[in-house]
């Protein structure tokens, strides 16, 4: 069977963000059998429209593109979120996590960085943001998107962008304070 | 604490802490512009109180960015099944020319 160059280069850049869709899938399921199913779905909607897929694409936004659409699709038949998440002035958001620092003081927010177990603490926060928010983070706080191109992956205004990473910024930051607090670092005045 | 009064002699268009603090995300993550980065550059050069605020936000960022060599730790296993299942459905659906540990 001959190879297209149009399947050469499915088969070589598109199997090589493996990991990087699966992680993206999991952000959006949190649930590792619904990913999976999640990234089968996309990896046979990209080789079915691979014919589709120009030059000019990057591979791996183009692979997100596809995956969030099919997630979408899915959760259309589930219940929607509250568009009240996007309504609020984002940069309120920012105040916030200032005035949480300012709280906090110097010592026990430089602590907050030295503990050992952070990373779990943070991906378990992660887990718990709604969909939509803990997507913006994964692309822009992990994955490196730019809010306009974080818009154009998820289909939304980059206001919308701001809005449900500043809030989520703001979750997450308090979650971290919270385990902080478990872990003795944090006084319970502060919260 | 810097406020516009203070500020007003300053080169670049003056900020007040709560208007610095406000684009606080934006500066960090890059989205503003060279003429708005530079009068939060100002700002922060001149408040030790912002800039402290500002430096707490990075490594927060900071952190949640490294958190991912975590999360990607704990989905190596999921990453690994997740890509045979992808490799067996695509040579179903006729990329017979994938290989089964290819990338």
């Amino acid at each position: 069977m001959s190879l297209s160059v149009v399947d050469e280069a499915f088969e070589r850049d598109a199997l090589a963000c493996l990991p990087h869709v699966a992680r993206f899938a999991l952000s959006l399921t949190r649930d590792e059998p619904a990913a999976d199913d999640l990234v089968q779905e996309t990896y046979l909607r990209a080789f079915r429209g691979r014919a589709t897929f120009l030059p000019t694409y990057e591979m791996r936004r183009w692979l997100f593109t596809i995956c969030k659409n099919a997630f979408l699709r899915d959760r259309e038949r589930s219940v929607r979120e509250p568009a009240s998440l996007d309504a609020d002035d984002p940069t309120n958001e920012t105040l916030e996590a200032v005035r949480q620092h300012a709280r906090l003081g110097a010592e026990v927010s430089g602590a907050l960085f030295e503990q050992t177990d952070l990373g779990d603490a943070i991906i378990a926060a992660l887990n718990a943001l709604p969909a939509t928010m803990r997507a913006v983070v994964v692309l822009v706080d992990q994955e490196g998107y730019g809010y306009a191109d974080a818009a154009e992956l998820l289909g939304v205004p980059v206001g919308t962008v701001r809005s449900r990473l500043f809030r989520a910024r703001r979750v997450l930051q308090d979650a971290l304070v919270h385990h902080g607090r478990d872990a003795g670092l944090v006084a319970s005045h502060t919260h | 604490m810097i406020d516009r009064e203070d500020a007003k002699d300053s080169e670049v268009a003056p900020l007040d802490c709560e208007h610095a603090v406000r684009q606080l995300w934006d500066y960090a993550d890059h989205e503003l512009s060279p003429l708005d980065q530079a009068a939060v550059d100002a700002h922060l050069a001149g408040c030790a109180e912002c800039a402290d605020h500002f430096v707490f936000e990075r490594r927060f960022l900071a952190a949640i960015h490294a958190a991912q060599r975590v999360r990607d730790g704990a989905n190596e296993a999921f990453v690994s099944a997740v890509r045979n299942n992808v490799l067996e459905s695509l040579r179903n659906a006729g990329a017979f020319r994938i290989k089964e540990h290819g990338e």
